[in-house]
């Protein structure tokens, strides 16, 4: 963990405050520091892969790109484990296609892994490839560590990976536990491309002022987002100087309903919980989870970085658990997708904008008391990449 | 093939209930093309926009009236379908209607709530199922199996032998390639012409770049 020099936030005698963020131009147009980010980031940390509901039966599978690798979740026979997707004959991917159902098997030559990643078999063996025995056995696909949180699967790429109460409080693990096993089974799903650095996405969602600005017209017309200020200076390392990655990842109810709206729908699902509020959890460093109604439907967003200014985001729609005569899913499935997206457009337009004028200008950025989360967020960052 | 010269006259009035310009404009076409028989479009309100307000319809008892439901095609026709069944549900007969200026096979008959517009064209052995809405200038090929609550837009063409399931909406000037299969509760609303067949519960649109699709435990892989 880094250790800090700089320890408070900066603040006057008169409560004011103005700071250069701790992040830079760089950092969101540089590709080495994009390159060292896939590696100490992303093949350190515990990263959500899917779903469970994408791998419940035997050679249900799903693919992720996770640290510039190719990610394969495989059900064995019941067992979902995580593998390299790629063939260790001709470094074929494996499994092609987001989610699916086929057992791991190698589309160009027909070899077939088993459930700890060795070959199990490989036609024509003898006749074509006579390998050495020894070496034969020694294929095997690499395996990577793999997590369950309720129905959230995630992925450690390290060898020796972190457990992940290291990641996250294990209060909000209890949550987001809850809240995933609330999911219906079926689950709707779509991929956004943007232009734009990954981390533009989550120091907006950490910015509590934004919708009143951005959301003007649809998020902030119904939701009253409870007031995210610190009345005093807070300090943003710990006492020792160093920030907790558990700091990083947070959530819960964030606000109220503007104008309640009780939709058809929810008679018909088992809502999860009781409060009536917006709930949003951030799961460090790129996952958000929304539960928008109070419990009765679900979102997830997945940033996966593809380049120093390309992110892919994929969408995850869920109702709550609902009645098994209710055949109005899709529809309230396929609404709630729209009227999210037109949330996200506007996101998304933002995050363009912001890292269109990063790439043209070398001015530094400035941060308000109000995006402290960002700044601890920036440190443990900046710690990790040396 | 034959040109539908006598579109249906039951005798009794007709209320046509729903919202939208789709209310206004099937109003419109229908009172042309039967002047002489009393038809009231009214818009119902919704509380929570699934649901209709039906009181407006007590001035309308169904045992004198017979009505048709239409609703703009969004949320895969589901509102319709409901609107649909809750006038059958008090009693209505529910009338459908094809425009003279539309081409259909002489045997063919509109199932029950159904509306087929200026222009469009129905081939022969096709099958069609109730609270179907064919817009102006749509082909349907020979052969084609629809669902019940499909909604073509305007220009859409449905190639000879498609298939389409239940609750299904076909975008303006969509182009369905012969013999594909849309499965059911899909929404193809980006224009432009699908080669291929396409799963259950995939929604074509274009707010998304890409296609969105429901996975679960009633859908297969």
């Amino acid at each position: 963990m880094p250790v800090i020099s700089d320890l408070r936030f900066p603040a006057s005698a008169a409560g004011h405050s103005t700071m250069r963020a701790l992040l830079s131009r760089p950092h969101y147009v540089d590709p080495d520091i994009f390159r060292r980010e896939q590696v100490r980031i992303f093949g350190d940390l515990w990263i959500f892969a899917g779903l469970t509901n994408f791998v419940a039966e035997s050679d249900q599978f799903l693919t992720r790109r996770i640290g510039g690798r190719s990610i394969v979740v495989q059900n064995f026979e019941g067992t979902p484990r995580a593998f390299e997707n790629v063939c260790s004959h001709r470094s074929k991917v494996l499994q092609t296609g987001r989610f699916g159902r086929h057992p791991l098997v190698c589309g160009y030559h027909g070899w077939r892994y088993a459930n700890d990643g060795a070959v199990a078999t490989i036609p024509f063996a003898s006749e074509c490839y006579r390998l050495d025995p020894a070496e034969r056995a020694a294929l095997r696909l690499r395996e990577f560590a793999l997590c369950r949180i309720g129905k959230l699967l995630f992925v450690n790429l390290s060898e020796s990976p972190r457990s992940i109460d290291d990641q996250f409080y294990p209060e909000l693990l209890r949550e987001i536990e809850s809240a995933s096993n609330a999911f219906d089974d079926e689950i709707m799903v779509t991929t956004v491309a943007g232009r734009y650095n990954w981390k533009l996405a989550y120091e907006n969602l950490r910015d509590s002022l934004h919708p009143k600005f951005v959301h003007t017209r649809s998020l902030n017309l119904d939701v009253e987002f409870y007031d995210g200020v610190a009345a005093e200076p807070v300090a943003d390392a710990r006492e020792d100087g160093r920030v907790d990655l558990r700091d990083l990842s947070f959530g819960g109810a964030e606000g109220g309903f503007r104008r309640p709206r009780p939709l058809p729908f929810h008679a018909r699902v088992a809502r999860w919980g009781t409060e009536d509020a917006y709930f949003n959890w951030l799961l460090y460093p790129n996952t958000h989870m929304v539960c928008p109604d109070g419990g009765y439907s679900f979102s997830i967003e997945h940033h996966e970085p593809l380049g120093v200014d390309s992110t892919e985001l994929t969408l995850f729609f869920a109702t709550a658990r609902r009645d098994p005569n209710f055949a109005g899913t899709d529809a309230v499935l396929w609404e709630y997708a729209k009227g999210a997206k037109t949330i996200l457009d506007e996101d998304q337009a933002i995050m363009e904008e912001a890292q269109a004028g990063l790439d043209a200008s070398s001015s530094a950025v400035v941060q308000g008391h109000f995006e402290l989360q960002n700044r601890i967020t920036d440190r443990w960052y900046l710690g990790q990449l040396q | 093939m034959t040109l539908q010269q006598e579109p249906s006259v039951t005798g009794r009035p007709l209320v046509i209930v729903g919202h939208g310009v789709c209310l206004d404009a099937c109003a419109a076409a229908w009172r042309d093309a039967q002047p002489d028989r009393r038809i009231d479009a009214i818009a119902l309100e919704t509380p929570d926009g699934f649901n209709r307000n039906l009181d407006p319809l007590r001035a309308y008892p169904h045992e004198s009236w017979q009505a048709f439901a239409i609703l703009p095609g969004t949320g895969i026709n589901m509102a319709r379908l409901k609107l649909m069944m809750d006038l059958k549900m008090i009693g209505y007969k529910l009338d459908s209607f094809v425009s003279s200026r539309a081409m259909a096979p002489s045997a063919w008959r509109p199932p029950e709530n159904s509306f087929v517009s200026d222009g469009a064209v129905i081939g022969h052995s096709v099958l069609t199922k109730y609270n179907l809405f064919v817009g102006p200038r749509c082909v349907i090929g020979h052969g084609a199996k629809l669902g019940h609550s499909v909604w073509l837009d305007t220009g859409a063409l449905v190639g000879a032998g498609v298939t389409i399931g239940d609750n299904v909406l076909i975008g303006q000037s969509a182009i369905l390639a012969d013999g594909i299969t849309i499965g059911r509760h899909c929404e193809l609303m980006v224009a432009g012409h699908y080669r291929e067949s396409v799963d259950e519960k995939t929604f074509y649109n274009p707010m998304f770049p890409n296609p969105v699709r429901i996975y679960g435990s009633r859908t297969k892989s």
